[in-house]
């Protein structure tokens, strides 16, 4: 997943000069952060239109708190964004019921062949389509914890929970996960990984 | 699971095209649009440390207006204070209370 290259002190100083009125500050913390914001939501709400929505929501908000920024404590920006953004998806996702995976969603290496993508395709559905039978707060834990590879002390201060809440909601999310998979692993291609962890 | 997990990662969602210009916009709209002024009371109110601290320097001097208009007999009687009359025009200021 894409993340901000830069530290978070960079990040914070680049929120404040956009509060001062610099636009190209605020340029570049958008190119940073926005991939992550969009790819948060869709793994969330496996909904492109309403991950585009969300995710511009998410940033409206941060330049709108650029100017207090430093009344935020300790949180970084990415940790901070992260936290508007699943409540965000959070609050959508109980307003209205989740969509299907549309058609479009394809986003396999398109240099493999016909069978290979057909088949990645395939997994990467069934892993969305169980990822959304999870309660969203385990969703929300694997998804930061094993797709974005964030640590558990982070996740922690995203979903405002201890890091042993986070420990059990992802244990618990993965192996929800593995049941779910399990069931189709053969027809996905699947030998025996489902079972190894 | 680890496997499955290690394709979604490496999986990229893509933002689609338009959507850092939409974001970009809202920066420069945000940023034109001029932040309110505070009004002038508000600036003091806060400089002094918001309604309880401003509730409590009124108290105060409230009570300390009282003290010098209506000065309490038991106040003028009090220990070996000696009172020292002064006069002036100021009514009941003219009274002076010292330290005996």
């Amino acid at each position: 997943m894409s993340q901000s290259q830069n530290d978070p002190a960079t990040d914070a100083a680049l929120l404040r000069a956009y509060a001062k009125g610099d636009a190209r500050a605020a340029q570049s913390l958008a190119e940073a952060f926005t991939p992550l914001v969009y790819a948060h939501a869709c793994r969330m709400l496996n909904d492109r239109a309403e991950a585009e929505d969300i995710a511009q929501e998410a940033m409206l908000r941060l330049w709108r708190a650029a100017s207090g920024w430093d009344a935020n404590g300790a949180a970084t920006i990415r940790t901070w964004l992260y936290r508007v953004t699943a409540n965000l998806c959070i609050d959508r996702l109980r307003k209205a019921r989740p969509s299907e995976m549309p058609p479009d969603f394809d986003v396999a290496d398109p240099a493999a062949g016909p069978e290979q993508r057909l088949q990645e395709r395939t997994r990467r559905s069934a892993l969305q389509a169980a990822l959304m039978r999870l309660p969203e707060r385990q969703r929300q834990a694997v998804v930061l914890r094993h797709i974005d590879g964030l640590g558990n002390s982070e996740i922690a201060r995203i979903m405002d929970i201890g890091p042993r809440a986070v420990e059990s909601l992802t244990a618990r999310g993965k192996r929800s996960l593995s049941k779910l998979l399990s069931v189709h692993h053969s027809e996905l291609g699947y030998e025996d990984e489902t079972q190894r962890d | 699971m680890i496997e499955a997990f290690a394709r979604e990662r490496a999986a990229r969602h893509d933002p689609p095209d338009g959507l850092v210009a939409r974001i970009m916009d809202d920066a420069r709209r945000l940023q034109r649009s001029p932040a309110p002024v505070e009004p002038l009371w508000r600036q003091i109110l806060r400089a002094l440390g918001g309604w309880p601290a401003a509730a409590g320097l009124a108290a105060t001097a409230g009570i300390g207006l009282w003290i010098g208009v209506e000065v309490p007999a038991a106040m003028l009687e009090a220990g070996d204070n000696q009172i020292v009359l002064i006069e002036s025009d100021l009514g009941s200021f003219d009274h002076l209370l010292l330290d005996g």
